[in-house]
Order: C-alpha cells, then structure tokens, then sequence
C-alpha cells in the first residue's frame, strides 16, 4: 500500500556557518528549560512531525530518535529551546517539536 | 458484462489513483487567499517554508517566489488524512512588501479528510517572521 497509518517528518536548517556532523553515537543533551551553563553557539534549527491516525498520539519521546539524529547530522552537541504543539485533524493526531541545536564552544 | 465492465473500470481509475497518489497541482486564481506583509521576499520564503514544514508537509518546490508542500497520506479507522498539496506564491511589491497567495488544491480520494490549510500556513508564516 503506498500509505500508511503514522508518518515521520524531520529535518535541520543550518543557523550558523556548517559545522561537520556528529558521530552516529555521540550523545545529545536535551535543555528542556533551562540553558548550559557552558558558552555554546545556536547552530540548527530542527524539526520533527508525528503524525499517526486512529487516535493515537505521539509525544516527545516518540520524537526524540528523530530530533537526536537530526541535531547529529546538524553538528550539534544539545538541543535547546523545545518547543511542542499539539493538534489533530479528524482521527489523525499530529504531534510537532522544534528544538535549537547548539554547539559547545571549546 | 457491460455491468462488470464498468466495475472493472473503477477499480482500474481507483488503484491508479491510489498508486500515483492522486495530488492535484495548486493553481494560482483571484480566488486564492490573498494577504500583503511588510517583509522582504527572502524572509517570506523563508517563513512559507518553516510554516509548511511545521504543518506536516514536505516541500515540494521551495523557488525564490513560490513554495509547493504536499502532506502525506494516512489511512484512518473511519476518516483518513493527508492527500492535500498547498501553493504559496510570493510576489515582492516593493522591498519591504510582499504579496502572498495561498491555495489549497484537494484529491479526489480521501477528499472527506482533507481540509483547506490556507489560515494556518499565514498564520504560521506571521509566527515565524516575529
């Protein structure tokens, strides 16, 4: 079948400069609210969208795999200033999370 | 025979729908919704792309003066949704004004899920031009 019952968007825009990816298993710290106390650099914005029908919905920590490989391939080291929205159309419950990525400056 | 003919017909355009996903093309019209900003075009762009992307579509084209998103189809228990391709044209008035036009196209099939997005990709857009 060429559709389904979930769907996945993400994707990172650049903010500064274009700073090498992150390894695949480099950890990502997540700043829900508040900010490093280290100095950083805001280098990508990214966006992650859930989308899944019959009712179900998603939450952050369905959307965090996403976000961490996103702020990977982006170069980031954490993900800053979280921002989630929640709505729905008809059964289908859409779930959306954008996040900074920020770079520790050494 | 000309019965079955004609349900072999259907099932023939439906799965043919089904497969090439039955978008239709955003067509700019006077109808469409229509809205001046005092921004620059670059940041209209910008902006008609984070409000696409926020709203669940992939971008299809992402032109200096027009944006084109297409949302995915779901299947649903009772009603599906996706299916819906948006345009947003943007037509600079002079440098720190810009005319936007937004069109929502639907498909024929899953049409009873689909819904117009214009309202939301501008107030999307206002959002991220804050």
């Amino acid at each position: 079948m060429i559709t389904a019952c979930s769907t996945t968007q993400s994707r990172y825009v650049p903010l500064a400069g274009d700073p090498s990816p992150r390894s695949e298993d480099h950890p990502i710290e997540i700043f829900h609210e508040s900010l490093p106390q280290r100095p950083f650099e805001r280098i990508s914005r990214i966006d992650v969208h859930l989308e899944k029908t019959h009712f179900i919905s998603s939450d952050f920590a369905d959307a965090l795999p996403k976000l961490e490989k996103e702020a990977r391939l982006s170069g980031a080291d954490a993900l800053i200033e979280i921002k989630e929205r929640k709505s729905s159309v008809g059964e289908t419950k859409i779930y959306h999370v954008t996040a900074t990525g920020i770079r520790f400056i050494e | 025979m000309k019965q079955f003919f004609s349900f072999f017909m259907v099932l023939v355009f439906m799965s043919a729908s089904l497969i090439s996903g039955c978008a239709s093309t955003p067509q700019q019209s006077e109808e469409n919704y229509n809205e001046v900003l005092y921004e620059t075009v670059e940041d209209a762009q910008a902006a008609a792309v984070d409000a696409l992307t926020v709203l669940g579509f992939e971008i299809k084209k992402s032109e200096a003066t027009y944006v084109e998103g297409y949302r995915p189809r779901k299947i649903g228990l009772f009603v599906g949704s996706g299916g819906e391709s948006v345009g947003v044209w943007l037509e600079p008035i002079d440098e720190k004004k810009v005319d936007v036009k937004i069109t929502t196209a639907k498909s024929v099939v899953g049409i009873v899920g689909q819904k117009s997005w214009d309202d939301e990709i501008i107030a999307e857009m206002k959002k991220a031009l804050m």
